[in-house]
């Protein structure tokens, strides 16, 4: 602070912040007056910056969605426990008691292999075949509900170990390894985005230090004449830190415009397909949070961008 | 005011000095134009005053301080203490008057009307009030120089350097802009003019610094 505050003032001389204000002020409007008056260009630059940033903010932002598809499909994890044909019914049912015990378990509901034959006779259609069949080929099944602070993947996992060492018990099916790898799918996914983000980011910021180096290039003569009447390095540099600032500001609202214009397309036939499957899902746009860190990203590129080029131009310049 | 001791200036690319082991001291309040045939180290000795560049050798002071040692952050500071004029007016095209010659007053962050009161007054001098709101480009040859050296003075500075004010002028106008470097010498401000109008400078009767081949011939009037 102490040094930018030399910048403005003459060394040695108290700080005034008035002057202060009123100096980044002039610079602050100026700057954007100057934008003003080449709207195209100005325009094109900022369209650039808008669509590139759109692509990673999008690619986020669907990420998210998609999280919240899987997220909802995630209710409760049963186990299914199917035992030994050998087990009888009372066995069977000491067992159910056992696993109950368990402090990991909540529930535990016995479906004995004479209700689950009626129930398949009754539901699937093979009912004459099943009659032909001398056997019920039925196991008896206990459904486990664990307590819900198991209800999650890896607990679940050293419960299944748990409960297979009983030796009454034949399998323990767990229906859910097609969601983790859903869940590893957009994990990786995730990573990949901030890769691209990161890419682009640097893209942006290339494309703010060439666009402020062009632009001091069309003012060199002004530079020039500015340094010659006095001007510190900190007055020259401050209008093109502000364009710098504006590039990257509204390139960052282009951005967050494109993704929710993009996510409003979208979301009358998603929620059409979400109706089919009888889901509730509809698409979330982008949250205020992640409005505000693309905003925050661009702008700060576009600040980072501007001035590593401007004071490079003038360390180049000056003697 | 200024003082040149044993100054040697060479450019990296060059090979030749420009300016050899010159001599020379100019007081406070004083005028004085400095002549030589072209090439001869006119604008390099300027340029080092106003630190454009930067002596090979030797001291440049001003005001008792050796502007060549001066760290680059305090070198627009020194700028503030000089009103340079060019022959080419060095103007900002897209500007108005008014807001070329306010540019030294914006850079050291005076007031609006501190900013008016003084433009006006600039340009009061030069003769130039009323046409505040033109573009340069609108204005003739002379006028456009007077627009230059009321911008080097708006900020009251102690020292005018003028680099050929009137190279591209007519003996009349000339002479007009001459005058108005004796007026603000009148007023107490230090003047060094770089110009190869002999006949107007003899006219004019004021010390002469004569550069031959980068070397100091004659410093005295």
């Amino acid at each position: 602070m102490a040094s930018r505050r030399q910048n403005i003032q003459r060394p040695g001389q108290p700080f005034n912040l008035k002057l202060y204000v009123h100096i980044h002020l002039h610079s602050f409007f100026s700057s954007l007056g100057r934008l003003a008056r080449a709207p195209f260009n100005f325009m094109m630059t900022v369209g650039v910056i808008a669509i590139t940033l759109s692509l990673p903010a999008g690619m986020l932002v669907s990420i998210e969605n998609l999280k919240a598809v899987s997220g909802q499909i995630d209710l409760t994890h049963n186990l299914s426990i199917f035992l030994n044909h050998t087990v009888n019914l009372d066995k069977a049912k000491a067992l159910a008691k056992n696993i109950e015990s368990n402090n990991k378990v909540a529930q535990t509901i016995l479906i004995d292999k004479q209700t689950a034959l009626e129930e398949f006779r009754q539901y699937s259609g093979f009912g004459s075949a099943l009659s032909s069949l001398g056997e019920n080929p039925l196991p008896h099944v206990i459904q486990v509900s664990p307590v819900i602070s198991f209800n999650n993947p890896a607990a679940l996992k050293s419960l299944v170990i748990e409960l297979k060492q009983h030796p009454e018990i034949k399998l323990v099916q767990m229906d859910m390894s097609w969601l983790e790898r859903l869940n590893a799918l957009l994990h990786i996914a995730q990573r990949g985005v901030t890769l691209i983000t990161i890419l682009l980011g640097i893209a942006v910021l290339l494309i703010i230090s060439n666009t402020i180096r062009l632009e001091l290039q069309n003012r060199r003569a002004e530079i020039d004449i500015t340094r010659l009447v006095g001007a510190t390095h900190a007055f020259i540099k401050r209008p093109f830190i502000y364009s710098g600032f504006w590039y990257g500001l509204l390139g960052g609202i282009g951005a967050c415009l494109l993704v929710t214009l993009s996510l409003w397309l979208l979301d009358g036939p998603t929620n059409a397909l979400s109706s089919l499957y009888s889901s509730s899902f509809s698409i979330s746009y982008m949250s205020f949070g992640s409005i505000m860190f693309w905003l925050a990203l661009s702008v700060t590129l576009g600040i980072v961008g501007s001035w590593i080029v401007v004071t490079r131009h003038l360390n180049d310049l000056e003697q | 005011m200024l003082q040149f001791i044993n100054v040697s200036k060479r450019y990296p690319a060059g090979g030749a000095d420009a300016l050899k082991n010159v001599n020379f001291e100019l007081g406070q309040g004083e005028m004085a134009f400095l002549t030589g045939h072209s090439g001869a180290g006119k604008s390099t000795l300027l340029k080092l005053i106003a630190l454009l560049e930067r002596s090979t050798q030797g001291q440049v002071m001003l005001d008792n301080q050796n502007i060549g040692r001066v760290a680059k952050r305090h070198v627009p500071y020194i700028r503030r203490k000089i009103g340079m004029i060019f022959q080419d007016h060095r103007l900002l095209h897209d500007r108005s008057v008014f807001d070329n010659v306010a540019l030294p007053l914006i850079i050291s962050g005076h007031r609006h009307q501190e900013i008016h009161r003084r433009v006006r007054a600039a340009l009061d001098k030069v003769g130039l009030l009323g046409k505040e709101q033109r573009l340069p480009i609108s204005l003739s040859g002379g006028e456009q120089q007077r627009v230059g050296i009321a911008r080097a003075v708006v900020n009251k500075p102690p020292m005018i350097l003028a680099d050929e004010p009137t190279g591209n002028l007519d003996p009349e106008l000339s002479a007009e802009i001459m005058q108005l470097f004796e007026q603000f010498n009148q007023v107490g401000v230090t003047v060094l003019i770089a110009s190869h109008d002999l006949a107007l400078i003899s006219r004019m009767g004021y010390r002469q610094l004569t550069l031959a081949n980068g070397e100091m011939v004659t410093s005295n009037g």
